[in-house]
């Protein structure tokens, strides 16, 4: 089922449009189980009021894991077509150790996974580095742009802009507000960010990963994993 | 820079150990075969803007080193400069440190940079306490980058964290507007069986489901016995997260940790 490059007709899609589809929740890669611990917070004490600013916190915290794992995981599959398994492993490890929360790696993997999946058919060349074993979503996200070509400043903006809209879709369906007032929230969310465009675009070394943590977004992980009458997964 | 060095001895004498003093003073407290036992003591007014405290700690292969901070830390109000808190640990191959510290709490207008580095050989272990405080009483809180690196000699990592905390602005997911962090990690031991069912026993009861100030207080305060969170690689992490220090500890999952640590230190 896997089309060899060598048959399949060449492609070119521009970075932009590239990051519009993966960043499309009409994508079927079953991001739509993640309110990115929204939902565990409303219920530990986080108030619908600060949603915006929940947003926010998490552009200056795991935002910036995410982001640059992608930007490095996409450097790598980039510049050692060789060793690429070798490098994104001692990646992974950098990226599992500023996750401590497990519930956190665990989603990532499933997230990962259906990402995968469209990956390896849209783009044959990445099946390779990516059927082999599962790997967290960011990891995955970035050997697609590296095969698929998305820039470095875009994948930076796609991890932030679907990390945002992922709360956003999440808060309509937990407590229900005006659609438009949380869609300027993730602009401003996103905008919060773009300082640091530059800065987590220019990642190559898996040590170099931020690691800007966020206990309460780990804790509020954990008790979303086991949290009963739940919405969503994560 | 306040030195900790512990190494073996031949012939099964006494550990060989180091100190050197600086801002902080490290006392010994007893030793044996390959084991000692150290107080760390504050000199004078610590940490006052543009101090530079540095901590560097051997322990040799094999060997067991507790160290024991007597009294907490304050970060006074910089007056510009920012002050700095530096940990350098080596553990090596077999060795074990079970460091046992009180709260570091950083007053309004304190800008800290506190970092935390420890290496470790293989079967080492390593048991660290964290006590971070925005505030003294009736105070939001000042500023502290709190950066720990732990990793393998070969460069592997277990855990590694930067925290940025900020009192005059809480951060919702980060420490919302909880004053009290407080971590214990434990590096080279396999928690996974032990510590992970109890912390999910606990998450069913704690379920808040309204918003009101009054739950969502509760809801803080409940967090003081501690989430255990089990690391990708050999350790875990257990973290409060609340108004007080008296509300939110991980004294009982430290105790259990630190005895686990002392035992595996005298086989």
């Amino acid at each position: 089922m896997i089309v060899s490059s060598s048959v399949a007709p060449a492609r070119r899609n521009a970075s932009a449009t590239l990051a519009m589809l993966l960043a499309d929740s009409r994508l079927p890669a079953g991001a739509h189980v993640s309110s990115n611990g929204l939902e565990a917070g409303l219920r530990r004490g986080l108030a619908a009021s600060e949603v915006a600013d929940y947003m926010r916190a998490r552009m200056t915290t795991v935002v910036r894991v995410e982001a640059g794992a992608a930007v490095i995981a996409r450097h790598l599959a980039a510049a050692h077509p060789d060793a690429v398994m070798d490098h994104l492993d001692v990646l992974e490890a950098e990226w599992a150790a500023r996750t401590p929360s497990p519930a956190l790696r665990e989603i990532a993997l499933a997230l990962g996974a259906g990402l995968a999946r469209i990956g390896q058919v849209i783009w044959p060349q990445t099946a390779e580095v990516l059927r082999p074993r599962p790997m967290p979503r960011p990891i995955v996200l970035g050997i697609i742009a590296a095969c698929a070509g998305i820039g470095p400043d875009d994948l930076v903006r796609l991890v932030a802009y679907d990390d945002a809209q992922t709360v956003a879709a999440a808060v309509l369906k937990l407590e229900p507000t005006d659609p438009i007032h949380v869609t300027s929230w993730v602009l401003d969310a996103c905008a919060t960010l773009e300082g640091s465009v530059s800065e987590l675009s220019k990642l190559t070394s898996p040590e170099a990963l931020p690691a800007s943590g966020a206990p309460l977004i780990e804790d509020w992980a954990e008790v979303q994993s086991v949290l009963p009458r739940r919405l969503f997964r994560a | 820079m306040t030195t900790i060095a512990v190494a073996e001895s031949p012939a099964g004498r006494p550990a060989t150990v180091r100190l050197t003093a600086s801002l902080l003073q490290p006392r010994l407290v007893s030793r044996s075969a390959g084991s000692a036992h150290i107080a760390l003591v504050a000199g004078g007014a610590t940490l006052l803007g543009g101090d530079a405290v540095s901590i560097k700690v051997e322990v040799g292969a094999g060997c067991t080193l507790r160290i024991e901070d007597i009294g907490g830390t304050v970060a006074y109000p910089s007056t510009g400069l920012p002050s700095e808190w530096t940990v350098d640990v080596v553990v090596g191959n077999g060795g074990t440190l079970v460091w046992e510290s009180f709260p570091f709490v950083v007053a309004d207008r304190a800008v800290v940079n506190r970092r935390t580095m420890v290496r470790r050989g293989t079967d080492s272990l390593a048991c660290l306490r964290e006590t971070l405080v925005l505030g003294r009483t009736g105070e939001a809180g000042g500023r502290i980058v709190s950066s720990t690196d732990i990793r393998d000699f070969d460069g592997k990592p277990c855990f590694v964290e930067e925290l940025t905390l900020d009192g005059e602005q809480p951060q919702p997911g980060v420490l919302g507007r909880a004053r009290v962090l407080d971590t214990a990690i434990m590096v080279g031991a396999d928690l996974a069986e032990e510590d992970a069912p109890a912390s999910d026993d606990r998450t069913a009861t704690r379920e808040v489901t309204s918003a009101s100030v009054a739950d969502r207080d509760q809801a803080v305060a409940d967090a003081d016995s501690g989430r255990v969170l089990v690391l990708a690689r050999t350790g875990a992490v257990v973290r409060a997260i609340g108004p007080a220090t008296h509300a939110a500890h991980v004294d009982a999952t430290w105790r259990r940790w630190k005895n686990r640590a002392e035992r595996s230190g005298q086989r």
